[in-house]
């Protein structure tokens, strides 16, 4: 079933992709004309863009995703994650601070064949920034 | 209650409550122990948090949003809005600047019965605090 197609390929992601680094899976998991729609400064296009994203996410974290929800309607999915981690590397300008950091966010994936196809989210950036003491207020 | 028919009930939500201010909608579309996880400080919980959320959000904000996902599985309903907005009174501790922004938002509704259970959401308040002039943008960037 379609539905159940497109939750695994998303548990996949977060499992073995975000959390075990494996990078090469994207191959099997996203098109290669991926479209991110929140895209990190540099990031480049399709699924090679998509596999720099991981990486630097990866580094600048070393995260761990609790999902909080993974829901699944036709061809499009949402997850609502905390990310814990340490600041471990540089992230959007701002270089590592070595904090503890715990945010929230949400991606919405549209897919295509059971493959993550484009990408939107809305993450807490300001828990972040808070959490690693910068940039402080006006 | 189908999963169209909660996407049907949550735009009431948007469109009649918080962009028309309709108040009294609440108790049609919302249970009496509605539980916001993600309440404002000093909030309640309830049908009457519910009303005092919204009234903080119109007071403080005039707000126009624009859904662009809505994704219904089960009783859950996730919802990523744009609001284009302006802060015309105060808002959060925040004296009113007169400012206008857009910003993105997740909502994670639960419905039970056909009706508002319970909330989560995910707001972009940096892109929200910078474009107030409240946070200074990161260097490099436009604010």
């Amino acid at each position: 079933m379609t539905l159940e197609r497109n939750r695994t390929s998303i548990l996949r992601f977060f499992r073995d992709v975000i959390g075990a680094g494996n990078l090469d899976l994207l191959d099997e998991l996203a098109v290669a004309d991926y479209e991110d729609h929140v895209a990190l400064p540099g990031q480049g296009s399709g699924r090679e863009g998509l596999k720099l994203r991981v990486a630097k996410i990866r580094a600048a974290f070393q995260p761990r995703h609790e999902l909080h929800d993974v829901i699944v309607e036709a061809d499009r999915v949402a997850v609502h994650w905390t990310l814990s981690g340490v600041h471990s590397a540089e992230f959007l300008g701002l270089m590592p601070t070595r904090k503890q950091v715990e945010f929230d966010g949400v991606d919405i994936y549209q897919m295509r064949d059971g493959c993550m196809a484009a990408h939107w989210n809305v993450v807490d950036m300001w828990a972040f920034y808070r959490q690693v003491g910068g940039p402080t207020h006006k | 209650m189908s999963e169209t028919e909660n996407k049907q009930l949550l735009r009431r939500y948007y469109e009649e409550v918080l962009m028309q201010g309709r108040l009294d909608v609440l108790e049609t579309i919302a249970r009496a122990d509605y539980v916001e996880h993600n309440p404002f400080p000093g909030h309640g919980q309830g049908l009457e948090g519910l009303r005092q959320r919204v009234n903080t959000l119109r007071t403080g904000l005039k707000q126009q949003f624009t859904l662009e996902h809505l994704i219904a599985e089960g009783d859950k309903v996730a919802v990523l809005w744009t609001t284009r907005g302006t802060q015309v009174g105060e808002f959060l501790g925040l004296p009113p600047t007169g400012k206008s922004y857009t910003i993105q938002g997740v909502d994670i509704h639960q419905l039970r019965d056909g009706r508002m259970a319970e909330h989560w959401d995910v707001v972009d308040m940096y892109g929200f605090l910078i474009q107030l002039g409240v946070v200074p943008a990161p260097s490099g960037a436009p604010a």
